[in-house]
């Protein structure tokens, strides 16, 4: 009778915590901002888990709660009070991580598309990092394909160097 | 259904040239989101010129490391925490009068019979409206809470927080765990009822030895009434009434910890 036996969200959510956390990251560039927005997610998500359709992705579901959670709770919040961006790349050196080549250059990546304007980098994240299609992505950022694929294209120019 | 839906350029859209900015159709082109038509001309044009395909390798190379830079990313995450954080909040989504995971479904069977009986006792209380009712529930419903049940949930402030805050809202009454401090006590949880269409507030508490304490609050018509004791169901209560709500604080631990209790809550809530 534990509702989280057959409840699939109750039963994935905690599988999905690094990914909406390194999501939350990348939306906020603020560890601590994206701590609270994984939590945010993970209560609307068990209150909503009855709106979880079986057979769809769970990923991609928590996913859209965060960024709705960012969009209308947490961003205008952080805009109200000031608070500044901090680059993704901190959080490695943080943690101490950056004693391999693997992490030192992964810190490199990662503060490169931090570096790229808000709407590139969810773009390049949707796409490239979780592998959504053009139609899922531009469904998820609520924009016509056209968009996500101009976007993707300025931001593979920048991270190329052949932005002119 | 043609396997070119989807796609940025189709068969019927047009051709490379038709108009679409060099490095869109090129980023289409690397992420599979051309059609078969517009990606056999843009083959045609790499193989004859050399720099348009320079201009796609350096693109190509663009989004290098990328996905293994978000790995390391995501193995940063604080995963601990917020593993604890989710198990709280999951088991504060189950039905709170079951027992633990194990032996469930014989568990079940008793916990239904059990529960008619409550709630057959319930519905009548509840519809009197009378503070004595109200406390009778609670003293019910408290003999399904002991130390494992309170023991078993983690402790994770933020929780808490979101659960006061929608409490507090309810009750128009102010509850910040500050306020809800007390000596030798951890506040476990905090849960709204509804008892006779009122909202009611149960908060558990867990002792350092003298096992579960709640403090419960409900709109109340009383006057003002100063802290009484008595027992109920085996527990000790204390109760008082103070600006139109009823309090009580009740559980097996001794009469004069509850009425410590009792006055240092009095005093801030």
């Amino acid at each position: 009778m534990a509702a989280e036996d057959h409840d699939p969200v109750m039963k994935g959510i905690a599988a999905e915590l690094p990914r909406l956390w390194r999501y939350g990251l990348l939306l906020s560039g603020n560890r601590d901002t994206a701590e609270d927005l994984v939590q945010a997610t993970c209560l609307r998500a068990l209150e909503r888990s009855h709106q979880f359709q079986m057979g769809t992705r769970l990923d991609r579901w928590l996913i859209a709660i965060l960024r709705s959670v960012w969009l209308n709770q947490i961003r205008a919040q952080k805009v109200r009070q000031g608070q500044g961006l901090v680059d993704a790349e901190a959080v490695l050196v943080f943690d101490g991580l950056r004693h391999t080549e693997t992490n030192i250059l992964a810190g490199q990546v990662l503060g490169r598309v931090q570096g790229l304007p808000e709407g590139q980098r969810e773009a390049v994240y949707l796409v490239y990092v979780e592998g959504l299609s053009y139609k899922e992505a531009a469904d998820m950022l609520g924009i016509p394909t056209g968009t996500v694929m101009s976007r993707l294209a300025a931001a593979r120019s920048k991270l190329g160097g052949l932005d002119t | 259904m043609s396997e070119e839906n989807g796609k940025v350029l189709g068969t019927t859209t047009g051709t490379a040239d038709h108009g679409m900015p060099e490095n869109e159709l090129l980023t289409a082109y690397l992420d599979g989101e051309l059609g078969a038509e517009a990606r056999a001309a843009l083959d045609q044009r790499l193989a004859t010129e050399p720099a348009l395909k320079a201009r796609l390798d350096r693109l190509a190379s663009a989004t290098d490391g990328l996905a293994a830079a978000y790995q390391v990313l995501a193995a940063a995450a604080p995963r601990e925490r917020l593993e604890t954080f989710v198990a709280r909040a999951t088991f504060l989504r189950r039905p709170r009068w079951l027992p633990g995971r194990a032996a469930l479904s014989m568990a079940a069977a008793i916990v239904v019979f059990i529960l008619g009986a409550v709630v057959a006792r319930l519905i009548p209380l509840a519809s009197v409206h009378d503070d004595l009712n109200w406390r009778q529930a609670v003293a019910e419903y408290q003999g399904f809470t002991n130390t494992e049940t309170l023991a078993a949930i983690p402790d994770v402030p933020q929780v808490l927080d979101t659960e006061l805050k929608t409490i507090s809202g309810r009750l128009a009454v102010s509850l910040s765990p500050d306020k809800l401090t007390l000596p030798d006590a951890t506040l476990k949880r905090a849960d709204l009822f509804t008892f006779g269409g009122r909202p009611l507030v149960q908060l558990a508490y867990l002792t350092a030895g003298e096992g579960p304490v709640a403090f419960c609050i409900i709109p109340s018509d009383k006057p003002d009434a100063t802290a009484q004791f008595e027992t109920r169901d085996g527990f000790n209560v204390v109760f008082w009434n103070d600006d139109g709500r009823a309090y009580m604080l009740i559980g097996a631990a001794p009469r004069a910890t509850l009425e410590r209790y009792a006055g240092l809550l009095r005093a801030r809530v």
